[in-house]
């Protein structure tokens, strides 16, 4: 199923109920009432194909357009990428850490030890994506950024080109780190070698958010990885060509 | 069960593998890639047992200088799935040839060939660590480094990164933090060491 922006959006979340997540994540409220995909995102000032296509993306693991994706402005994207970062940082992983706290609070004396060990795992892991995010924010995206906009004017100063051959985008590709690994780790140590819960329910809250979570982060990188770089590349090729022509 | 990397750039194409691929009981499809621009980055990131890889999007000198920096790894894992007849040189550098014209059953009877020969090497299913692993496990989780492993237990870093692989495959734990957990958890080592 691909979704189009003249369906109603509450036909959308029939559908696929997970797709509530991007709603939220673009600041969408619920209330619908029976407008299409198209008018809310009119209302809200969203780019309407580019919230499509998150969509479909999201919803069906097989799709991906890569060149559609790339058709969009980097600004667009990174905007994206953005409020995707702010989801994990400010809800998704406290909201998990809260869970884990929980967990561990319900122990008996004799796992508890055993409990606090993913708690802190789960911590260390917070404060790396928070490092991770912090560098893509403040780092790659401005530069990322200002490459499209010397690439639109075709204007590009001596500081950017320089900065071009200290750190280019295919650097950051390099040394893009896989942020799922510790996800899948955490995923398997809960399953397989943890000390049986004694609270179940919460053991599969727990796990429902890591797999959800794994899923969203690979969704993300992918987007970081075959989307964004490829397309500054392009860019920053043409400029550095043109850079050439012109001396 | 067997773990597959495609790399396709035809949308069409992909589905079809991706869809086709789904249908073996024993094969996993792990990463898609649609793109060719880093082709070199892509091959260096592959973990899977194998890659399906289109060769007629990469120009034949690359692919070649490809093969000739890890002509090991081409013969074991990669696969092409091709359009055109690929020469004899290419067909023996890599571990297997299918064409868009084969039958479905060519296709099938080739695969299950290949789940086959590469299915033998895995291990039952119970996964217990030997006595080195565990060694190399617990110096893992104390933090030292291969090198540091290596000079400890007399071995070379070589044989360090072969016994890690075979941690990693057994547990499903990829990361140095996740195996100190596992290491804790089983008593390998104990909290007041870790310092
Ligand atoms: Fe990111
Ligand atoms: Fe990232």
């Amino acid at each position: 199923m691909i979704f189009s922006k003249n369906q109603k959006m509450v036909d959308v979340i029939h559908t696929d109920f997970h797709l509530l997540k991007i709603t939220d994540r673009f600041g969408i409220k619920l209330g619908f009432g029976d407008k299409t995909v198209l008018s809310v995102c009119l209302e809200y000032g969203i780019n309407p194909d580019f919230f499509v296509e998150i969509l479909n993306v999201f919803h069906d693991k097989n799709y991906f357009p890569r060149e559609n994706l790339k058709s969009f402005s980097a600004n667009t994207i990174i905007d994206y990428l953005e409020i995707t970062h702010r989801y994990y940082l400010k809800d998704k992983l406290p909201e998990i850490e809260g869970l884990i706290g929980v967990l561990v609070d319900k122990c008996s004396d004799e796992n508890k030890g055993h409990y606090k060990l993913i708690l802190e795992f789960f911590h260390d892991y917070r404060h790396e994506m928070k490092d991770h995010i912090k560098r893509e924010d403040e780092v790659v995206f401005p530069y990322a950024r200002e490459i499209e906009k010397a690439y639109n004017n075709d204007n590009v100063s001596d500081s950017l080109l320089k900065r071009m051959r200290e750190y280019s985008i295919e650097d950051y590709y390099k040394e893009h780190e896989d942020i799922e690994e510790k996800l899948f780790d955490l995923k398997n140590i809960i399953m397989k070698y943890l000390p049986e819960p004694e609270n179940s329910r919460l053991c599969y809250d727990v796990l429902n958010e890591l797999f959800m979570l794994e899923k969203d982060m690979n969704d993300h990188s992918r987007m970081e990885d075959t989307v964004m770089v490829p397309k500054i590349i392009d860019m920053e090729r043409s400029i550095s060509g043109n850079k050439n022509a012109k001396e | 069960m067997i773990s597959v990397t495609i790399i396709e750039p035809s949308f069409i194409i992909r589905q079809g593998l991706v869809s086709s691929l789904s249908g073996f009981r024993d094969i996993e499809i792990h990463k898609v890639y649609d793109e060719f621009d880093n082709i070199e980055v892509i091959i260096k990131k592959i973990d899977t047992d194998i890659a399906i890889l289109n060769p007629s999007s990469i120009d034949q000198i690359s692919l070649a200088k490809l093969i000739e920096k890890d002509s090991e790894f081409f013969s074991k894992r990669i696969v092409l799935f091709t359009n055109f007849p690929v020469g004899l040189d290419l067909e023996s550098a890599v571990r297997a040839v299918f064409s868009y014209h084969q039958s479905e059953a060519d296709i099938v009877k080739g695969m299950n060939k290949l789940v086959a020969e590469l299915n033998t090497t895995e291990e039952p299913k119970e996964e217990v660590l030997s006595k080195r692993e565990q060694d190399i496990l617990r110096l893992i989780a104390l933090g030292k480094t291969q090198k540091e492993i290596a000079d400890e237990l007399f071995i070379s870093t070589h044989t360090v990164v072969s016994h890690r692989k075979n941690i990693t495959r057994k547990l499903g734990i990829k990361t140095v933090s996740g195996l100190t957990v596992y290491a804790i958890l089983n008593n390998l080592i104990s909290m007041g060491e870790l310092q």
